[in-house]
């Protein structure tokens, strides 16, 4: 397997964050939203206590502004919270998928309003968890339990939806993130169905790439894809615990499993914990010959080898075309530089 | 329909499993009982892939496990929605054998991956189990063997290895615990001052816990002559382990064990130097199967499923079940866990109301059981939980046992049969029979607000807390 050290495309960059359950850090993050104005709204589901619950602000530059919300059963409270998008408007769009609502807050985290009423029918959800606003800043929404995409606007009147249960063309099986291209093509992980489903803005079935499995591109329990304006798509393989990067037409080009090094954040606590950093520099975290009671089994080699992705479950891509891959184990975002095809053939 | 197969078949799946409901009940009537219990023991299948991955999706807390919490809700979703429920309660006494606790170790996910072993080895080789138990990482921090070293011995694991986990008091000496514990220097955790000093504080940073892996230091391992139950050798740990095994002492201790969770009701094991067993016989029949099968923990519980005295009605109804056991039935029963839901967590946390919260025994001897699980605040909580649930129609479990009930009963009788009939041929005293016959009806007056309402009595009968 590709270790990440000879990626054509994609290097690692930098982390951002650490494991903290209130201030600047992360507890248990499952989603992000890079903002037009540079912020970046780190969704922290925590461990399900009161503690830790709410979105933390930040950008890619080590800076921290700030939290909002929290656990509770007022609404604009948050109960599994499952998924942010930063609006054109530029409001905060959250999904939970406990409440099966969608929760609109200022960019400064003023609640505004939830709407939302759990169900079958059209317009009615069943355990939202993916939220992507279109060109249009309508949201569109990732009803997971009733197998398909629904599209409301930012009020929450219903406007369409597409998908349907089953593993057919253009059929979902427990959807989950998604995310809209530069031509409003929409991408859903079909996380039951191992493939990741692209659809046009009005839901129309397009393709779909990947199978299941967990050799070069087969995917297993995919959490979400995004594609970068060359059409690469980049695929958070959250079952295989890795990151994989597709050709337009779905080929597959490399993996990575996570190059993560120490973040500032984290470096500043291990100055100021001299006796823990001490230890930690006599430690090897990477070792590989290690007895693991199944080797193929990604979820336990993860969880002894720090570095790697460990339940990667959100991607974003950046302005400046970087990767942001958010990892809810290790409470932490690892940024990598993407490398054109082009420039990789010069 | 052969009543009296029916309630042996409940009685097998209450003690080897979590219950049964009356429809897995329909389906193993057609069984001869050697093959359900081969079945048991050999399921077909065991894999969990499709509800770990649920689980780990929408349970972040149940994926990395940072928290005291995660690696018990993960387990308990296990044991309700598993299809080979005798791999989960073999796994659950093997926890309440060598009982492992988060209070020192203060990582879940190594504790969830002991779990973990003991499934995989748990109905294997008795002599593998023990291997495999002295390498795990959760019981080396435990039991201190990280500080076992060459030059200066930490007796804990060699002591607890012969104390508590295979021989019992009374059948080693002092000097053979010294012997243990320098056959196990150099068997440690990788990586142990960083790992060691992150439990000892807590510490989550700076980004999650790391798993932690077996690691032996041949520079700390004495590997000088011990002399160890009367041999004398170079020995390892595993070399002490195959001596442990041949041990009469060490057979009969694992089956008084076996009785005691799966049969009736032992006293606590402090007393067992002392009290004899129960049933001697009993004992020696398994003692006599762990030699002839090569230490096979499968052979000597197929042996005793298959005795007359597991079928015997008199030890029927006579175990208290533990927390766990009572509150994984329930919720079989019930039908709540569907899919993942968050209110798993307070079905978990329950359990600690209960007195048992997994990982985390009140000591290394484990959570001493039968009537000692009923105190005033655990009772209130185990009948809470158990009629709150059952006698709830949102739940698809209760609906379908309401449904099937139906409304053609007219009497007291009538209807208490067909609910304990649903919930899985269970049987209730005499005492309870009247106390739920002065509940019922006028005939045609039953409707399936009552049938709910009886279900939810019967779980809060004193024999419910009974398998």
């Amino acid at each position: 397997m590709s270790s990440g050290l000879n990626s054509k495309i994609l290097k690692y960059q930098r982390t951002l964050g650490m494991t903290v359950m209130e201030g600047k850090g992360f507890y248990a993050p499952n989603d992000m939203s890079l903002a037009p104005n540079g912020r970046i709204y780190v969704l922290n589901r925590s461990i399900d206590i009161a503690r830790g619950m709410g979105i933390r602000i930040c950008d890619s530059e080590d800076g921290f502004f700030g939290s909002f919300g929290k656990f509770g059963s007022d609404p604009g409270d948050f109960n599994w919270p499952s998924a942010i998008a930063s609006g054109l408007d530029s409001q905060i769009y959250v999904a939970d998928e406990y409440k099966h609502k969608i929760m609109t807050f200022s960019p400064k985290g003023d609640f505004i309003r939830e709407w939302g009423v759990y169900g079958k029918k059209k317009g009615e959800l069943d355990t939202p968890s993916g939220v992507v606003v279109d060109r249009d800043n309508n949201l569109v929404v990732s009803d997971t339990y009733n197998h398909r995409v629904q599209i409301f606007d930012t009020m929450g009147v219903f406007l369409r939806s597409f998908g349907k249960e089953g593993s057919g063309d253009g059929e979902l099986n427990m959807p989950w993130r998604l995310s809209i291209d530069l031509d409003s093509n929409i991408y859903v992980a079909d996380w039951g169905n191992d493939r990741i489903s692209i659809f046009d803005s009005q839901g129309k079935y397009l393709k779909s790439h990947g199978m299941s499995g967990s050799g070069d591109g087969q995917l297993f329990r995919p959490a979400q894809a995004v594609s970068d304006s060359s059409g690469n798509i980049y695929v958070c393989d959250w079952g295989n615990e890795r990151i994989q990067v597709l050709d337009k037409e779905g080929h597959f080009i490399e993996q990575n499993r996570g190059e993560s090094q120490v973040s500032p954040w984290a470096q500043n606590f291990l100055n100021v914990n001299n006796e823990e950093s001490d230890a930690r520099d006599k430690a090897n975290l990477e070792k590989m010959d290690i007895p693991f009671m199944d080797p193929r089994d990604r979820h336990e080699v993860s969880s002894h080898i720090e570095k790697y992705f460990w339940a990667p479950m959100s991607l974003a891509i950046s302005e400046d075309e970087q990767l942001f891959v958010l990892e809810s184990n290790r409470h932490r975002i690892q940024i990598f530089e993407m490398q054109s095809e082009s420039l990789i053939k010069q | 329909m052969n009543s009296d197969y029916r309630k042996l078949i409940s009685h097998l799946m209450r003690r080897a499993g979590f219950g049964a409901s009356s429809k897995d009940i329909d389906r193993l009537e057609n069984m001869e009982y050697e093959s359900i219990v081969n079945e048991l023991l050999d399921p077909s299948d065991t894999s969990w892939t499709e509800w770990d991955h649920l689980v780990r999706r929408f349970h972040h807390e149940q994926s990395g496990m940072i928290s005291r919490s995660g690696p018990g809700e993960y387990w308990l979703y296990r044991m309700v929605t598993t299809p080979a429920p005798l791999i989960e309660k073999v796994t659950l006494f093997w926890h309440s054998v060598f009982a492992t606790g988060y209070p020192k170790v203060v990582h879940g996910k190594v504790l969830s991956h002991q779990i973990a072993m003991f499934r995989q080895n748990g109905l294997g080789n008795f002599r593998d189990l023990l291997v495999a138990l002295s390498k795990d990482p959760a019981m080396i921090v435990w039991l201190d063997n990280q500080d076992n070293h060459k030059e200066a011995i930490n007796e804990n694991y060699g002591r607890e290895l012969l104390e508590l986990f295979s021989m019992g008091v009374g059948n080693y000496s002092e000097s053979d615990v010294k012997e243990a514990a320098r056959a196990f220097t150099g068997w440690t955790i990788g990586n142990t001052e960083y790992m060691v000093m992150r439990s000892s504080r807590d510490s989550d940073w700076p980004y999650g816990r790391i798993s932690w892996h077996f690691e032996f230091n041949e520079n700390d391992h004495d590997s000088e002559e011990k002399t160890f139950l009367g041999e004398t050798g170079n020995f390892d740990g595993e070399d002490i382990i195959d001596i442990i095994c041949k041990q009469e002492s060490t057979a009969k201790f694992i089956a008084r064990h076996m009785y005691n969770f799966f049969v009736a009701d032992e006293p606590p094991v402090p007393s067992w130097p002392h009290i004899e067993a129960r049933d001697p016989d009993a004992i020696q029949q398994l003692v006599d199967v762990y030699f002839a099968s090569s230490y096979s923990i499968k052979e000597m519980l197929r042996t005793l499923l298959v005795s007359d005295f597991f079928k015997a009605e008199k030890i029927r109804y006579k175990r208290v079940k533990s927390p766990t056991e009572l509150v994984a039935g329930v919720l079989r029963l019930s039908g709540h866990i569907d899919r993942p839901r968050r209110e798993m967590l307070e079905h978990a946390q329950r359990l600690a109301f209960m007195g048992q919260m997994l990982h985390d025994p009140p000591s290394v001897e484990g959570w001493h059981q039968g009537q000692e699980w009923i105190q005033t605040g655990s009772l209130v909580e185990r009948v809470n939980f158990a009629s709150e649930q059952l006698g709830n129609r949102n739940m698809p479990g209760v609906s379908a046992m309401v449904s099937n009930v139906g409304d053609t009963i007219s009497s007291d009788d009538d209807l208490i049969e067909a609910c304990l009939k649903e919930m899985g041929e269970i049987e209730i005293s005499d005492v309870t029979q009247d106390n739920l016959r002065g509940y019922s009806v006028e005939p045609g007056a039953l409707d399936d607000e009552r049938t709910a309402e009886m279900l939810r009595l019967i779980a809060a009968s004193p024999d419910f807390q009974l398998c």
